[in-house]
């Protein structure tokens, strides 16, 4: 048993302060993280109160509750942001960037912790992983808002679209990675994939993402 | 290894092919909205595809507690849907929209009685109805149906849900025809769509028209695949299949006329 919510105050106090000496847009870089991390916390709550109302188990939970909780959690700010402020793109995809990394940060402190950090080759693993996957599944939104944004389509249809894809992604990495075996490899190595095309997709189509 | 894996894996190679084709057709400076729509609905159902096929090969025999790759799903009827964007056609189209509505209600009725899975059936049932409300707007505002063809769907679909709500009402002697009936009825429509898509896509049919002709095509095969089982299933997973590559043909057709 940790106590995530002293964990995070521990992490986040010397964040907040540091907020008040910093200007721009390292400022917002370092609010969304610290927004990425309450979002961690708040979806492990709502992790929690599930495996108790379904009555799935930890494992479960985890593998298939887990993915469309912590997807729709981390929406929620970077809609919230883009609606209210409508910012410039390149803004969205830093916010979306930093609250991706500030919620895997808090996940891998978490579970560090809770499993220990005694093997560097699986603290290095879970941080190219884990760490990846989130800012993975969120950057690839933004970029999809963007998209769909400089098209003109930006719609319900296209939001909880865009959203349900990111959740899909996050599911199968957490089913992959549930069994140890060649499926673990394939997991770990997902984000990384998936990075990468974002990446050569960003290249290739650089005036439709950037 | 049991053929629905054999086939989906099929499934999941053409849907592979398909979303490195529309890339392809991004990449050529051809940026229409619906284009990059369908690129993401493609990459929903891709994931959707390899998360059923993860789970069939980790955990064999067990039923998922949640059907995570509905999601992926969802997010391709809602996505597609949206790559119609016909809303300037749907006032033009209240009848065929509400239509297509009450059909979607009657099929979520159905596979709420054959799963009992009331959410997942429900949200299944919204986004595909979502979907199919775009199409018929979409069909009506580009005129790619004619009038008998309107008029047989208009006859299909409710002999349909009747004769599927029949099946749990009649004797058991009585199942067995109705449900032939049904599978018959479902293929031919199915094969219908299907050859008149290809048809328009090999002739040179009106661009405006072809793109709703081939997810037409797709929205029946979709149908038919949810309403079967065994061996229809997986045929009607073929046609699915089938249908990716025809509506990325119709949309490089539409693009290239645009």
């Amino acid at each position: 048993m940790i106590f995530a919510e002293n964990i995070l105050l521990c992490i986040a106090v010397p964040l907040v302060i540091s907020l008040l000496f910093i200007r721009g847009e390292v400022r917002h870089y370092v609010a969304a993280f610290l927004l990425g991390m309450l979002v961690c916390l708040i979806s492990a709550y709502i992790g929690g109160f599930l495996n108790f109302v379904t009555g799935m188990g930890e494992n479960d939970t985890s593998i298939f509750l887990s993915p469309v909780v912590e997807e729709l959690m981390k929406l929620m700010p970077l809609l919230f942001f883009m609606v209210l402020f409508t910012p410039e793109d390149r803004t969205l995809t830093m916010l979306a960037v930093a609250i991706g990394a500030g919620f895997a940060t808090f996940e891998n402190c978490c579970h560090i912790l809770t499993s220990g950090a005694g093997s560097l080759t699986y603290v290095l693993i879970r941080g190219l992983a884990v760490g990846v996957m989130h800012i993975v599944s969120i950057l690839a939104l933004s970029v999809w808002f963007i998209a769909a944004k400089r098209l003109k389509v930006f719609s319900f249809p296209a939001v909880v679209g865009g959203l349900s894809l990111a959740m899909i992604f996050h599911a199968l990495y957490n089913l992959l990675v549930s069994v140890p075996g060649a499926s673990r490899i394939i997991a770990y190595m997902l984000p990384l994939l998936a990075a990468a095309g974002l990446y050569c997709l960003s290249r290739k189509l650089p005036d439709l993402l950037e | 290894m049991n053929m629905e894996v054999v086939f989906n894996l099929f499934f999941t190679a053409s849907l592979f092919l398909v979303f490195v084709g529309t890339l392809r057709l991004l990449e050529s400076g051809k940026r229409e909205a619906r284009t990059v729509f369908f690129a993401f609905a493609v990459a929903s159902v891709l994931l959707s595809n390899l998360y059923w096929l993860a789970y069939d090969i980790l955990r064999p025999g067990t039923r998922m507690p949640f059907a995570a790759n509905e999601i992926g799903e969802w997010a391709m009827f809602l996505l597609l849907g949206a790559a119609l964007h016909p809303h300037t056609a749907v006032p033009t189209a209240k009848r065929e929209v509400f239509c297509a509505a009450l059909f979607t209600a009657a099929n979520v009725a159905l596979w709420i009685a054959w799963t009992g899975e009331w959410i997942e059936d429900i949200l299944t049932g919204a986004a595909f109805g979502y979907f199919l409300c775009m199409l018929a707007a979409q069909i009506k505002y580009t005129e790619a149906f004619p009038a008998w063809e309107w008029r047989l769907l208009g006859v299909s679909c409710p002999v349909l849900i009747a004769a599927q709500t029949a099946i749990f009402l009649v004797p058991e002697p009585m199942k067995r025809p109705l449900d032939l009936f049904c599978y018959c009825l479902l293929f031919a429509v199915a094969a219908l769509l299907m050859i008149r898509a290809f048809r328009s896509l090999r002739n040179g049919g009106q661009s405006s028209s072809v793109v709703p002709e081939a997810f037409a095509a797709y929205a029946w095969a979709t149908i038919t695949q949810y309403m079967s089982s065994g061996w229809h299933y997986i045929t009607a997973l073929l046609l699915a299949t089938l249908c990716f590559p025809m509506m990325f043909l119709a949309l490089r057709k539409e693009v290239a006329a645009e």
